[in-house]
């Protein structure tokens, strides 16, 4: 029996004729530093993180610690089981060690796993508490305020805004971070005497708001609380818009996007909204200033919350590694606790014992858009400030 | 054909033992895979999803049942062996063997209900069970973790004897159980397929009618059909939550499903090996594809549409005709099913 | 649980059923017509969307945008899947199913890249027209005009499509072409022509439904996904190539997806495809299928 022979040999070609494009990675004098993002569907993130990317080693010069830096941005596909893996292959075969960590919880979750196991640095914004809380490691590192500082920093100045308001509805999706947001709600609810009329879980990726919002003011709420993320809040609050539900009830979404999302929901319906967001372009930090001026210069257009992000983060990594002089992410880890400087949203600093970052979130307001001095003047400030647990409150048991 | 006479017999009679120059030739490319690739973890994803691919194409390409429910199969698998390894510390090879046979009883099930049904009623029967496992799945968070799955799961090594355990924690190591496991079960799909119960299956497909009126019992065989396919499947997930030491939701979504059809249509359905070859191939494209366009799937949606266009026998198909061309007139009739 | 909840539930549903009717219907009829099943019927929802807001954005910001893209960009979407149809599909209609499935979902795959190439990854919206940006107050909830508008327009397209296969001239020629395709020809009638037309159709209801959906949703890239397997459902429910059928079939899968918020909304799925199960294993051919 002949089959077998030659024609997978000719596969075999096909193999090593592809594989030779890639070649193996040669050990070379280089730091190799890596992001993630997601390509393509629902919760795309891609140009933000190449505009970033960018920036970050234009400003460098392409070089940390005086070596160069390869950077390498993967598809994570907004899935927990790509990225994990795609974060270990990088680990493994590209010796990466310093990681900016998905926009999406279960994403993150998962690769903090995989971090924790290759003792790869991992920076992240995603959500979710236990990140930094029971499932907090050395090498994990949360920039952005987790779900339990954004719901301090958006309801509590609400509620003392709106001392008649009484009656909150809440509207969740049903995974880690909503859940996170939804039990730091809850607490401060019971904290303040609010009454928390109802709630309603939503898969991610719903794209109906409208039976919550008839629940909503079935229920006579006063405050409508939207605890969703990215498209999800894009659509409750483009739907709460059609609903007029704004003239109902005071809406807040508590973790958006900024101007990403302001542009997607557009001004009529963001008008009135209170939006949490971990960054705004237009506060008056020199941090702040200097890093929107610059990107500006390069891009014509203020930041958005994900470059402001990943800029911050890229920088913490560089910063890291320089303050330590070293890149064993041992003595990174090390010299980052504790360390300050000035950030994107002002005065920024890492705490030791959890890792979290003490930086401002912001409490904006939809403007009007005859208030608009410009396209992206969409949002006023409220408030801002920074709420983190303290070791006592905090799950976090590190090594 | 005297099938029951000659149980180790190919499609034209010839006797073929347990490993033949097929097997030794995958055995030898698969492995191969870890070595030429520059990439780690791959190797071992394309290895899991192959052995799923054969799975489902026991059903397509033997059986003529488009399936569009292995998720269901494969997330049960993958489940099953997630909450073993959480909350008993069993071997391995167990471990998978449970998994293996849930998932089986799960396509007992959905094979039950569905084969009843003909054509794109079939396709759409088990389209709705895989969002019916998902959705049941994405919604009992005690059990699976929902959305978020089950995480920090351990790897345990494979214990031989008492005190003595072959140690599975590198990527090598992994990717050479999995490799052994895959050519193991490799070895005994081929032996199903060739056998006469492989053959009826084949007649199935062809011409059920003729085989009603043999005296086959069509039911009873696409039902087994089913559930060898299942088990397989099961087994391929529970392989997955192995390697990845996690359980995804996405195991058992619908996505899965369609990448274990794709693989196999753009490997070649008409070959035990084909599907195969669609995974590697369609794994190793993505990896590269990503990392150099983020509009990569328009390739990747491309290249269905090349195949269906121009090459509707698969990546398999296509070597065959290379070889007919390169070869010419010795090969009649070969290599078909 | 009030009545008044209740109502505005099940206006929601039927609103909701009024998108699946027309994306549904436009599947339906090429499946019943063309028998080949287009899994890229979704992202031509999409693309629809996006062509109205590109339309509305050419014309810019005044009363008569939206009703303009909402005319042109189903016009535009029939002619993309007029294009699909003659160079790509016409020679799949003997083909076995699994074929036809590859090929249109490798359809969509690129459908969806080239919307983020050509519109960027972020979402797209429009204001409401004018016209119909307000509510209608029913006691304690507040139902935008819009929806209602939505539910009319609906009835009044499918209503005027059903007149057209079923009283007009050329209607009656479908309907022989999808019987007998062989004795059309026979009788001197391009059968190609036919089933373009009958494509760019069904298509161009699709194209109608995201164009519709854009001020109430926005696009997204992603967008023709979810509604793509809710039309399955849609269509399986309710009878493969019945048109009738489509228009029960969404009305359910609505209102059972709006009606389920208030009990359980997690089920909502489950039920959906729990219902679909039940269908295919009962009565295949659906609720208005023959036989």
């Amino acid at each position: 029996m002949k089959t077998g022979g030659s024609f997978l040999l000719a596969l075999l070609l096909i193999v090593l004729v592809i594989s030779f494009f890639a070649g193996p990675s040669a050990a070379q004098e280089k730091v190799t530093m890596a992001g993630m993002a997601t390509f393509g569907g629902a919760y795309v993130g891609v140009d933000e993180i190449n505009r970033a990317k960018d920036f970050f080693l234009n400003e460098r010069g392409g070089k940390v610690f005086n070596k160069p830096i390869e950077f390498i941005i993967i598809d994570d596909e907004g899935k927990p089981a790509v990225g994990a893996r795609k974060v270990r292959e990088l680990a493994e075969s590209k010796g990466a060690r310093f990681f900016d960590g998905p926009a999406s919880s279960a994403v993150g979750m998962a690769v903090s796993q995989v971090a924790k196991e290759t003792k790869s640095i991992l920076i992240g914004s995603f959500g979710a508490d236990d990140f930094t809380g029971s499932q907090c490691h050395r090498y994990a590192f949360r920039w952005g305020l987790s779900a339990y500082g954004a719901i301090q920093q958006t309801i509590i100045p609400l509620i003392k805004k709106f001392p008649a308001a009484k009656r909150w509805y809440t509207i969740t999706p049903d995974y880690i971070f909503g859940h996170s947001l939804l039990n730091n709600a809850k607490e401060v609810f019971n904290k303040y005497g609010i009454e928390h009329v109802g709630n309603d879980m939503h898969p991610i990726g719903q794209t109906e708001y409208s039976s919550f919002f008839n629940k909503a003011m079935a229920a006579k709420a006063d405050v409508v609380v939207f605890l969703n993320f990215g498209k999800d809040t894009v659509n409750s609050i483009k739907q709460a818009g059609n609903f007029g539900l704004a003239k109902k009830a005071k809406l807040l979404a508590v973790w958006t996007q900024g101007t990403q999302d302001l542009v997607e929901i557009g001004p009529e319906a963001a008008e009135g909204v209170y939006l949490g967001c971990q960054f705004w372009h237009n506060v008056d930090f020199p941090g702040t200033r200097a890093f929107v001026k610059a990107w500006q210069d390069k891009y014509n257009v203020p930041p958005s919350y994900p470059e402001a992000m990943h800029v911050e983060q890229f920088r913490m990594m560089a910063m890291g590694i320089e303050k330590a002089k070293s890149l064993n992410t041992d003595a990174v880890s090390k010299a980052m606790e504790g360390m300050k400087w000035d950030g994107v949203t002002g005065e920024t600093s890492i705490q030791s014992f959890n890792h979290e970052t003490r930086k401002n979130y912001f409490l904006l307001q939809g403007k009007p858009k005859k208030e608009m001095k410009d396209p992206h003047d969409m949002a006023s400030v409220v408030s801002f400030g920074s709420s983190l647990k303290t070791q006592a409150e905090s799950a976090c048991k590190m090594q | 054909m005297n099938g029951s006479k000659f149980p180790t017999h190919d499609a034209l009679g010839r006797k073929t033992g347990l490993i033949d120059r097929h097997i030794l030739i995958v055995s030898g490319l698969s492995l191969l895979l870890y070595f030429i690739l520059p990439f780690r973890t791959l190797p071992t994803e394309i290895l899991v999803f192959a052995l799923g691919a054969v799975s489902f194409n026991i059903l397509l390409g033997y059986t003529g049942l488009l399936s569009f429910g292995q998720g269901a199969f494969f997330g049960s698998g993958a489940y099953t062996a997630g909450l073993l390894l959480i909350h008993f510390h069993w071997h391995p090879l167990l471990i998978l063997l449970l998994s293996a046979f849930l998932a089986a009883s799960i396509a007992a099930v959905i094979g039950f209900l569905s084969i009843r049904q003909v054509g794109i009623y079939f396709v759409m029967l088990t389209l709705a069970f895989n969002q019916l496992v998902y959705f049941i799945v994405y919604q009992w968070k005690n059990l699976t973790g929902g959305d978020d799955g089950l995480l920090n799961i351990a790897r345990p090594d494979l214990s031989v004897l008492p005190g003595l355990a072959v140690p599975l924690q590198t990527n090598f190591q992994f990717f050479i159980f999995v490799w052994a496991i895959f050519i193991a079960v490799l070895i005994v799909i081929r032996r199903i397929t060739d056998s006469p119960f492989g053959r009826i299956l084949v007649a199935i497909r062809e011409n059920p009618d003729r085989g009603r009126a043999v005296g086959y019992n069509i039911f009873h065989y696409k039902l087994l059909a089913f559930i060898i396919s299942g088990f397989f499947t099961g087994l391929a997930g529970g392989l997955y939550t192995l390697f990845l030491k996690m359980v995804p939701i996405t195991a058992v979504d619908i996505i899965t499903s369609s990448d274990f059809v794709i693989m196999s249509l753009v490997g070649g359905t008409r070959s035990l090996y084909g599907p195969i070859l669609g995974a590697a191939i369609i794994k190793i494209a993505s990896e590269f594809l990503s990392q150099i366009w983020s509009r990569w799937m328009i390739v990747l949606g491309l290249i269905f549409v090349s195949f269906v266009l121009f090459m509707r026998g698969g990546l398999w198909g296509l070597l065959l005709n290379l070889r007919k061309k390169l070869f010419a007139p010795k090969m009649e009739g070969e290599g078909r099913l | 649980m009030n009545a008044g909840l209740i109502l505005v539930q099940l206006l929601n549903g039927i609103t909701l059923g009024a998108i699946y009717v027309l994306v549904a219907v436009g599947l339906t009829i090429v499946f019943g017509m063309l028998n080949i099943i287009n899994f890229a019927h979704g992202s031509l929802y999409a693309l629809g969307a996006y062509f109205a807001f590109m339309v509305a954005t050419v014309i810019g910001e005044s009363s008569g945008s939206f009703w303009a893209a909402a005319v042109v960009a189903p016009v535009l979407t029939g002619i993309f899947g007029a294009i699909i149809e003659i160079t790509l599909l016409r020679r799949m209609y003997h083909e076995l199913h699994e074929y036809q499935i590859l090929l249109t979902f490798g359809v969509a795959m690129v459908l969806q890249e080239i919307i983020i190439l050509i519109w960027g990854t972020y979402g797209k919206s429009i204001p409401m027209p004018s016209q119909l940006d307000g509510v209608i107050h029913l006691g304690l909830f507040t139902f935008p005009t819009y929806r209602i508008f939505l539910i009319l327009f609906t009835a009044v397209t499918c209503l005027g499509l059903w007149l057209m296969i079923e009283k007009t001239k050329y209607g009656s020629i479908i309907r022989a072409g999808t019987e007998n395709r062989n004795m059309v020809s026979c009788l001197g009638i391009d059968i190609n022509k036919v089933f373009t037309v009958i494509f760019a159709l069904g298509v161009g209801m699709a194209g109608l439904a995201g164009a519709l959906s854009l001020p109430m949703r926005g696009a997204q890239s992603a967008m023709g996904d979810s509604i793509m397997l809710l039309c399955f459902v849609t269509i399986t429910i309710g009878g493969l190539g019945s048109f009738t059928g489509a228009i029960l079939g969404g009305l359910i899968v609505g209102i059972v997806e709006s009606m389920m918020a208030l009990v359980w909304p997690q089920g909502g799925m489950i039920s959906i495809f729990a219902a679909m199960a039940l269908v295919i294993l009962v009565k295949p051919t659906g609720l208005m299928g023959l036989k």
